[in-house]
């Protein structure tokens, strides 16, 4: 079984941190996964608009990659692009007419695609993986630690491509258990971060931080753990505006998941990730190490 | 054919498109009409008149009428041609409303040219009717009604009350329904026991009704007027025809459950009554079947009943439940010894650890010999039988099988080449674990029921097989497996290297061995550890080596904990290489150290030798306990078939060998297993050695089966917090130089705390405590379901509903959160004979809330649900708990979250406005979107879209209007009589607007919430309906019926079945002799699936053949 990896474009620049950890976790377990040699965006909020064609052109093209360099799964990291991709794929998978059409389209690629290649996000992969199989890695117990896990909206929705029971996942919290570490009772977990009103309408994010980070408070975790950057933008780097804005506002560490797993691992200190953090994670991390 | 066309202008809906005039003319070209005209409106009083005088005068015998959809008035003009003098299949309908007139509104040629077209179509159709009779069918005038809410009772008394006998069957232990939940009815704020308790007794005492609770339908065959009933009663395992209903026997019963009635929100006995006005008043025992631990015991132990009587403190009750009533004669024993897989199979190690199942049964001994100083049972052997009867062996399974065989009054003669019986229970097995005593007093008590033994006598030498053979009408071999297994290493033959089964029967039997001071022992299961315990009590040093890790090492636990606490080393994954010897006298082993590799064939990881890890122990004794195997030499040449391993081969089920009334079990057959093996396998072959030598068939009707998977699981939610506690045992420097029991035993306080640790898997445990208490002996577990048949000429389906479970709403809390409850709950709580006597409090603590919030369209009006409808209750009866809660509780804020409010019934609105004005009730408009528990509170996320603001509220307790959904079974019901039911699964009516209580099915009737959601005013009323149906069909002595049916060609029948497995409604079979279609004439409906289906066109509708449809299709396409 080859396994491709898609990084997509914030995972080279803002998100490192995850793909550092998350590589060197998985090869850890035993996979050794490859990036894809030529790869282009995955057509982000521009894809979602499913009821047009030229916009799923951005993922298809992708998925033309993974068949050209014989991948059976495209492995993503990002939430965004897994949505975005996966979509595309059933898209293609459930409707030959369109498959063709999008073929036909990109008449100048060498090869054309069959829906054979599957798109899996990293969450998967490490769960079917096996439990049992990940706690032997585990070299560090976390135990002491209390970790609030945080979903954002792309992994679980629309329903068919959700990796988990959309109100109530937890996949994230099986994961993180093999630490040691306690996994709380997040209501919040599957609570919008505001998205991309980032960009234009802060506020709107400002205040969704807030009462995010203040529930992951009053709940005793030490750290929100995620696996979607652009929610890690918006809940770990705009903390700082959202101090601004409220005063009583007390900022949080924000991590991957896959950064905690490095660190549990026992895997060398590059692994982590912690110098790209916007809010630094290492002293909860103090009496472990 | 003298044909009359008569053309309606239906107003202007059709003649304001079709010009009527000209295509009255057109029609008159037709061949065959006489006569034809137009008027205004042909339905009426008038037009009718009209109709027959046309008929009349110009002696027509057919007629066309062109109006509006036969659905409407075919029936009509067709009984005017009965008044008119003619045959009313000779009346046909052309639709040129429906489907021409409003379809074309903007085509009036067309529309034209259309309808005359159509009606020419018609008029060629007519031309080929034939005159039918309506088909008579006669009535059983009883009726069925199926469903004791309170739509069923009404049904049944409205019926009852017009002179003809009812069956009223219901599920339920009671009849009542849901209403008999509610604490108070909307609007009148009524309180539902008091007016529908008066019903429910007059259903129980009404000479007409029969009624028949806690059963189901099983089957349904038959047509209206002539239905055959099949009802399934459900064992109560009490006779309700005995039953008084004084309660005592609830009193005494020690299973707790959590009760349905109450909402799961309280808990009730496993003998119980639903509530005390239960009609019929008495109680009913709930068993779910066979619980795991009973089903996983090779003996099938009553566990959970002997369980349930030591936690009613009946310890005399429990150990007759294992002595006689399981006939087990080894409590003592088995306490002690065995390896439980009960334990290992028990729900409760799902909830912490498993129940100490084996140490309860050796307090119940135990305590028995303490307080008795006898074995407490006794057995009347009813016959004695003359047959004679072998057993080999005098080891558990030996003793088992010639116990229960003793009983059945069989000549039993045990042989054993050791002193005393017990086998490897009184050589294998050290005192420190079985004590002698216990040993020697539950076979002693074997003995006393005539069992023969004669001991020191070896099979093969003392007495060769044949001769037993020869002897005994049946032979049991319970020899087990005693020849220890050799590594087949280098040095194996010094002296000092001993077996360890040899060396614990030396101890055991008191005979005197040699053994040096420094002693290994090599292995890992139960007789390593029992071999190196005892070493240790016999003064010298011992180690233990074992070539795996401890999780696979395959002894109890307990004794590897305990052999470790007494300081005995293990040496892990080490194995011995060969052993040294000097003068053939044992001196030292040479070890190696081993690796653990991939899983081998039993699943665990295969040892691997690690190279170059040898070294040298100094050792006087080596005991290698690495197992053992059957020694059949015994059998001498007997011919007997073995298993590929050197085992005698028994089968799975009857444990008869290859000589037919030799049967084995055991070690000797199943290679080295435990003791609960080997006495199940004896109980197994006791029975079928009776079977056998009563001549019966050994498979059928067994008692006793292999052990077997039960899918039971016990109610976890309700256990009780109580750790799992380490049987007390004596300190080790109190031990370790003697063979004093160490297992001290639990005292009372400490076994009925672990017997309450039962989650009851099983229901009702069968610890029979009730019995005792039953003045009218009313009670009997072995009672069985019953099938009863009736005949009855309709039936009302009334099987109500139940609530969407909260589990499927996850955006709520998915049932986790405990003090978010269904609206059902809630009004047990208002309830006065409810769980907390009608005061409102949370269930996670017993606080009274001082804030509650109604969520109205919980799952209703949800496709995402698929729940598009509205169940049409909630917005009232949140109102009214909103109101009823603030009347307790003045001070508690009470919020409900609405989208609309739909009160429309006669009083509903200004119920509302009183809640709103009156009693404070806030109401905010918006759908609530998550809620989550924080810190004991409640949090709602929702929205106030009239200030267009979000909103974050905390309240104590939240009560969602959960959709009301069909009950389960109902659509099962439904395929069994044959009607349809809709996407939701509620039951389909004929025509909404004016067929709302029939089916499709004729003499099959709905009435109540199994049509669709509604409040208990719309209920009576529709279930009145129902029966005035009924009551109508029993007015007539015959049926009519539609002869529009099916009609069968023999001459071109081949009988091939297409039809019959096609009809829907099971209206036609083959007979198998002619080999063509009969048609059940009462049944058919008429559907014409049959003559779609029909490869040679022999199946056909009356008035609609093939050859009239073709002849239509002709003229409508111009094609003539």
């Amino acid at each position: 079984m080859r396994i491709g990896y898609y990084p997509g474009c914030t995972l080279k620049s803002d998100a490192q941190n995850f793909e550092i950890s998350a590589l060197a976790v998985l090869k850890e377990i035993g996979y050794d996964v490859k990036e894809l040699s030529r790869w282009n965006c995955c057509g982000t909020v521009y894809s979602l608009a499913s009821d047009d064609l030229m916009h799923q052109l951005a993922p298809f093209r992708n998925l033309i990659r993974a068949k050209e360099e014989g991948y059976d799964k495209i492995l993503t990291l990002c939430s965004m692009c897994y949505n975005t991709i996966k979509r595309a794929n059933l898209l293609v998978q459930k409707d030959k007419e369109k498959l063709d059409k999008l073929n036909n389209f990109m008449y100048e690629e060498n090869t054309k695609y069959d829906g054979s290649v599957d798109v899996i996000h990293i969450l998967n992969l490490i769960k079917d993986t096996g439990i049992k199989k990940i706690k032997e890695k585990v070299k560090k117990s976390l135990r002491g630690l209390s970790f609030a896990p945080y979903y954002g909206c792309l992994l679980l929705r629309p329903k068919e491509i959700a990796i988990d029971d959309m109100e109530l996942p937890e996949i994230m919290e099986e994961i993180i258990s093999v630490t040691g570490a306690d996994v709380i009772d997040f209501p919040f977990k599957t609570e919008c971060c505001g998205s991309y009103h980032t960009i234009k309408d802060k506020d709107v994010v400002l205040d969704k931080t807030y009462s995010i980070v203040n529930l992951a408070h009053e709940l005793g975790a030490s750290a929100i753990l995620l696996s979607c950057p652009l929610c890690d933008f918006n809940l770990e780097a705009r903390q700082n505006d959202c101090a601004k804005k409220y005063l009583d506002f007390k900022k949080i560490p924000v991590l991957y998941f896959t950064q905690v797993l490095a660190l549990a691992f026992g895997l060398p200190e590059e692994t982590w990730g912690f110098k790209y953090n916007k809010q630094d994670p290492l002293p909860i991390f103090k009496e472990i190490i | 054919m003298r044909i009359g066309v008569f053309i309606c202008h239906c107003g202007l809906n059709i003649a304001g498109t079709i010009d009527v005039k000209k295509v009255a003319e057109e029609a008159k070209k037709i061949k065959d009409v006489v006569f034809s005209t137009n008027y205004i409106y042909m339905c009426s009083e008038p037009g009718q008149q009209l109709f027959i005088d046309t008929i009349r005068d110009y002696n027509l015998d057919g007629a066309v009428v062109a109006n509006c959809s036969p659905t409407l008035h075919e029936r009509t003009f067709r009984n005017a041609a009965i008044r008119a003098g003619i045959n009313p299949y000779k009346v046909e309908i052309a639709n040129i409303r429906e489907q021409i007139s409003w379809p074309h509104m903007d085509e009036p040629e067309i529309a034209t040219r259309k309808a005359l077209r159509v009606i020419e179509t018609v008029v060629e159709k007519l031309r080929r009717n034939i005159s039918l009779r309506l088909n008579k069918v006669p009535i059983t005038k009883r009726a069925l009604v199926i469903g004791g809410g309170i739509a069923g009772i009404q049904s049944a008394l409205d019926i009852a009350d017009g002179g003809y006998e009812v069956v009223l069957v219901e599920k339920e232990p009671t009849i009542g329904g849901k209403m008999i939940l509610l604490s108070e009815t909307f609007p009148t704020l009524d309180c539902p026991q008091c007016i529908e308790t008066p019903k429910m007794t007059d259903v129980g005492q009404h000479p007409n009704i029969k009624l028949y609770t806690y059963s189901e339908i099983e089957n349904i065959s038959g047509y209206i007027g002539n239905f055959d009933v099949k009802i399934k009663r459900k064992t109560a395992y009490v006779d309700y025809s005995k039953c008084k209903g004084c309660a005592d026997c609830a009193e005494v019963c020690p299973v707790l459950i959590p009760d349905s009635y109450n909402g799961f929100l309280s808990l009730r006995k496993a003998i119980y009554r639903p509530f005390a006005q239960a009609v019929p008043n008495v109680f009913t025992i709930e068993k779910k079947g066979t619980p795991p631990c009973k089903a996983t015991c090779p003996a099938h132990l009553n566990v959970q009943g002997y369980v349930a009587a030591t936690r009613a403190g009946r310890f005399d009750q429990g150990i007759k439940i294992i002595r006689e009533e399981s006939r087990f004669p080894f409590a003592g024993i088995a306490g002690r010894i065995c390896t439980h897989p009960c334990e290992r199979e028990c729900d409760r190690k799902n909830v912490d650890d498993s129940v100490s199942i084996k140490y309860i049964k050796r307090f119940l001994a135990d305590w028995e010999w303490k307080t008795k100083n006898k074995i407490d049972a006794s057995f009347e052997i009813k016959e004695e039988r003359k047959e004679k009867i072998t057993i080999i062996g005098a080891g558990p399974s030996g003793l088992t099988a010639a116990f229960d065989l003793r009983l059945e009054g069989f000549q039993v003669e045990v042989i054993d080449k050791l002193p005393e019986p017990g086998g490897l229970l009184l050589t294998g097995i050290p005192s420190y674990r079985l004590p002698k005593d216990v040993l020697k007093r539950e076979i002693d008590f074997i003995k006393s029921t005539g069992v023969k033994f004669r001991m020191n006598t070896e099979v093969g030498k003392d007495i060769s097989f044949k001769e037993i053979l020869e002897n005994s009408d049946a032979v049991f071999i319970g020899a087990g497996a005693h020849k220890e297994m050799k590594m087949g290493i280098e040095g194996e033959e010094i002296e000092g290297v001993i077996g360890a089964l040899h060396f614990l029967k030396k101890v055991n039997l008191g005979e005197d061995i040699e053994l040096g001071e420094n002693v290994f022992v090599v292995g890992g299961g139960n007789s390593a550890i029992d071999a190196a315990r005892t070493t240790l009590r016999l003064g010298k040093k011992v180690k233990i080596v074992y070539r795996r890790s401890i999780e696979e090492m395959p002894a109890i636990k307990d004794e590897v904990e305990a052999a470790i606490e007494e300081g005995i080393e293990i040496l892990f994954l080490t194995n011995p290489v060969r052993f040294i010897g000097e003068n053939n006298k044992l001196k030292g082993m040479e070890l190696i150290k081993m690796r653990l590799g991939e899983p081998d064939s039993s699943g665990r990881r295969r040892p691997i030798p690690v190279e170059g890890s040898n070294y040298i122990v100094d050792c006087d004794n080596v005991i290698l306990a690495i197992g053992e195997k059957p020694e059949l030499s015994f059998l001498g040449d007997v011919d007997i078939k073995k298993t590929e391993w050197g085992s005698i081969l028994t089968d799975e089920i009857t444990l008869q060998t290859s000589i037919p009334k030799v049967f084995a079990g055991g070690d000797v057959s199943r290679g080295p297993a435990t003791f609960i093996d080997a006495v199940g396998d004896g109980r197994r072959a006791a029975e079928s050695i009776k079977k056998f030598l009563n001549k019966e068939d050994l498979y059928e009707n067994r008692e006793f089966l292999p052990p077997f998977k039960s899918d039971l699981k016990g109610y976890r939610e309700i256990a009780e917090k109580i750790d799992r506690k380490k049987i007390p045992s004596l300190p080790v420097n109190e031990r370790i130089n003697n063979f004093k029991e160490v297992e001290t035993g639990f005292n009372e306080e400490q076994i009925i705390e672990e017997a309450k640790r039962c989650i009851n898997c099983g229901g009702c445990s069968e610890c029979k405590l009730c019995i005792e208490k039953c003045e009218p002996k009313a009670i009997d577990h072995n009672r069985k379901d019953e099938i009863v048949e009736e005949k009855v000429g309709a039936i009302i389906v009334a099987t109500g509903f139940e609530l969407l479970p909260i589990k499927e709403l996850p955006e709520y809390g998915g049932g986790k959160i405990k003090d978010v409850i269904d609206g059902l709950q809630f009004e047990r709580l208002l309830c006065a004979s409810g769980p907390t006597a009608g005061v409102p409090k949370r269930p996670s603590d017993g606080k009274i809330p001082e804030s509650v919030a109604f969520i109205s369209c919980a799952g209703s009006r949800d496709p995402a649900h698929n729940l598009a409808y509205c169940s049409r209750v909630c917005c009232m009866y949140l109102a009214k708990q909103a109101m009823l809660y603030k009347h307790q509780v003045h001070n508690g804020k009470a919020y409900i979250f609405y989208i609309d409010i739909r009160s429309n019934g006669k009083g509903y609105e200004e119920f509302v406005q009183r809640a709103k004005e009156e009693e404070e009730v806030l109401y905010i408009r918006g759908k609530v979107s998550k809620i989550y528990e924080k810190n004991g509170k409640v949090v709602i996320l929702g929205v106030d879209t009239l200030l267009g603001e979000r909103i974050q509220l905390e309240v104590d307790m939240v009560v969602l209007g959960t959709a009301m959904i069909p009950s389960s079974g109902a659509r099962e019901l439904a395929k069994k009589l044959r009607i349809q039911t809709d996407e939701y699964g509620w039951l389909k009516e004929v025509h909404l607007k004016l067929r709302p209580l029939e089916t499709s099915t004729s003499g099959i009737f709905i009435a109540g919430v199994s049509q669709y959601p509604k409040d208990i005013t719309d209920t009576v009323s529709h279930a009145s309906g129902a029966a005035s149906k009924v009551l109508s069909l029993f007015s007539k002595d015959e049926y009519l019926r539609e002869p529009i049916i099916a009609s069968v060609d023999t001459d071109v029948c081949s009988g091939c079945g297409i039809c019959e497995s096609i009809c829907p409604y099971s209206a036609i079979t083959i007979d198998k002799r002619k080999k063509v279609s009969v048609v059940n004439e009462a049944i058919c409906e008429g559907c014409g699936a049959c003559s779609a289906g029909c490869p040679s066109g022999a199946i056909t509708l009356k008035n609609l053949t093939k050859s009239q449809v073709f002849d239509m299709v002709h003229i409508i396409t111009g094609d003539y």
